[in-house]
């Protein structure tokens, strides 16, 4: 029998960091097992912020794990308590993510589009378009991205997006403009790097590019790369980074060999160390 | 000089003592839930000023951590901001029209935000004083000169201003209370009573996370105009100068790592 106290403390930290958008099928199914006999037990011990926040999460979970009259029921109970409040962007949001799941599109959208205010409503509704192909989606996060120039997870998905269609010069855009705000964020430094090689990749299968770009895009991932190991020094994504490039034909050439020999033993000594498997890497 | 006890009636415990702490629990109960039901619900900013702090946020952070970039990167972005913020683009209300609803004197009065927020501290200070105006009334009128209770350990004369009020006997001993006293003591003291009575600890955190999600307002009245702002920001960035993180990266990471 766990800690009640406990579990009460995950539960929320769950809801609160909104991880249970990551878990695997296995964690989200025994999660909402456990959170839902949390609820059934100590629904009564639980002041109303934590239990209101709990039904939001508890709402999610039965949402991922196709429970769709459950997450009804969690909607219609919020509905009876902040029915005062019917404008709460909150609820609205949970109700327009149900009509998603139960595949009424209209109605979503017309719950979203209500109030220009509505900003998270808004970036809900760009969402939609993700069916629509990717310029259509990119065009809708530019867009919502001029109204929200700081929304981080907006400028995430931008770069994604970009980098699905081979932008790679824009997703780095987007991903500095991530790191203006959060400059000590390792792995988006990792994906800088890995954006730089994936371009260096790009022109070098063009057939007129000039040797000197290419360099300074290699440059430029192993930069970010190293950055991103000054930071988080056991961060093993931008070693294998690190080590891929040294071991690059390219640095093989005797012009820079010198050059990159003292980062080639640093790489292979930290490799090891952090108990990297390479060749199941590289194949 | 030693005074004798006086001999006060039990009763006055019953139907004075008693009756005015009740009243004042009961008073400040009520209030609190009217003053809750009063509060007006947290409302959205409109969309435009969203925008413009968001803005603001994005050429702030740029300036705080411009190390992350590389020269070209650097060069690219600060010709971008300077030209947004010296224009009007992210601007809520352009200067032009700023300048004109300040030069109109009737506007400021009649904006419905201004009225509301004034109308919010007229009825929370009303809220205050009405109940404790009628309680001290009552108290006045019916028990005026009354001493409730003798306290049962010594104070010194210091006390006598705050204990003996509406009485006017200069020897008498400190430890005795006169009604109108006792009345100041529960108004000062019952805060926490009220709060163990209406779980306020709840309602307080309540509040404090309306006030987390709404962002500070800096288009109230008296803040710096935004213009203003931007233009310093476009100041700030015009004079940074930019030294990339990428610089000596390389050295630096095989230094750590004593090579």
């Amino acid at each position: 029998m766990p800690d009640t106290a406990l579990l009460k403390k995950k539960l929320l930290h769950i809801a609160a960091t909104g991880s249970v958008s990551q878990f695997t099928p296995e964690q989200l199914h025994s999660h909402y097992q456990e959170l839902n006999q949390f609820l059934a037990l100590h629904k009564d011990t639980l002041d109303s912020i934590e239990l209101f926040n709990l039904y939001e999460l508890e709402f999610y979970s039965c949402i991922l794990t196709n429970h769709d009259i459950e997450a009804k029921a969690v909607i219609d109970l919020l509905l009876d308590q902040f029915q005062s409040n019917s404008k709460s962007q909150r609820i609205k949001l949970l109700q327009s993510i149900y009509y998603e799941a139960i595949g009424d599109g209209k109605q979503a959208t017309q719950l979203l589009t209500q109030d220009p205010d509505e900003l998270s409503l808004s970036r809900r509704l760009v969402t939609f378009s993700r069916s629509d192909g990717s310029d259509k989606y990119i065009k809708n996060l530019c867009y919502y991205l001029d109204l929200q120039p700081s929304d981080l997870s907006a400028w995430a998905e931008l770069g994604n997006e970009y980098k699905k269609i081979g932008k790679y010069q824009d997703a780095i855009y987007c991903l500095k403009e991530i790191l203006l705000h959060e400059p000590l964020a390792y792995p988006v430094f990792y994906k800088v790097g890995l954006y730089h090689y994936y371009l260096f990749l790009q022109e070098l299968a063009k057939p007129k590019t000039r040797l000197h770009d290419l360099i300074q895009l290699l440059t430029q991932a192993r930069d970010n790369f190293l950055v991103s190991v000054e930071i988080n020094d056991k961060y093993d994504k931008s070693w294998v980074g690190l080590y891929i490039l040294a071991n690059h034909e390219f640095n093989q050439d005797d012009k820079f060999k010198k050059k990159t020999e003292k980062l080639k033993s640093l790489v292979q000594k930290k490799v090891t160390e952090l108990h990297i498997d390479i060749s199941s890497i590289i194949e | 000089m030693t005074t004798s006890d006086l001999v006060l009636d039990p009763q006055l415990k019953y139907w004075v003592l008693l009756p005015i702490s009740i009243a004042m629990v009961l008073v400040g109960l009520i209030r609190n839930n009217i003053t809750t039901l009063l509060q007006p619900s947290p409302k959205l900013q409109p969309y435009k000023q969203e925008r413009e702090r968001h803005f603001l946020d994005r050429a702030k952070s740029f300036t705080a951590h411009n190390h992350i970039l590389t020269p070209e990167e650097f060069a690219t972005r600060k010709q971008y901001l300077l030209a947004k913020l010296t224009s009007n683009d992210f601007l809520a209300v352009s200067p032009e029209e700023a300048t004109t609803k300040q030069q109109d004197p009737l506007a400021q009065l009649t904006d419905p935000k201004n009225n509301e927020m004034m109308m919010n501290m007229a009825l929370s200070s009303i809220l205050n004083y009405i109940p404790q105006t009628v309680i001290m009334t009552w108290v006045n009128t019916f028990f005026s000169g009354f001493i409730i209770m003798k306290l049962p350990f010594p104070l010194t004369d210091g006390f006598k201003s705050m204990l003996q009020n509406g009485i006017a006997t200069p020897d008498l001993n400190v430890s005795y209370v006169s009604a109108i006293s006792w009345y100041f003591v529960n108004l000062l003291g019952l805060r926490p009573v009220y709060s163990l009575l209406a779980c306020q600890e709840e309602a307080d955190s309540i509040q404090q996370q309306q006030q987390q999600q709404q962002p500070m307002n800096i288009a109230g009245p008296g803040a710096p105009k935004m213009d203003k702002v931007f233009k310093a920001e476009a100041e700030n960035i015009q004079i940074l100068t930019h030294e990339s993180i990428y610089t000596g990266v390389l050295q630096r990471v095989l230094e750590r790592n004593g090579l």
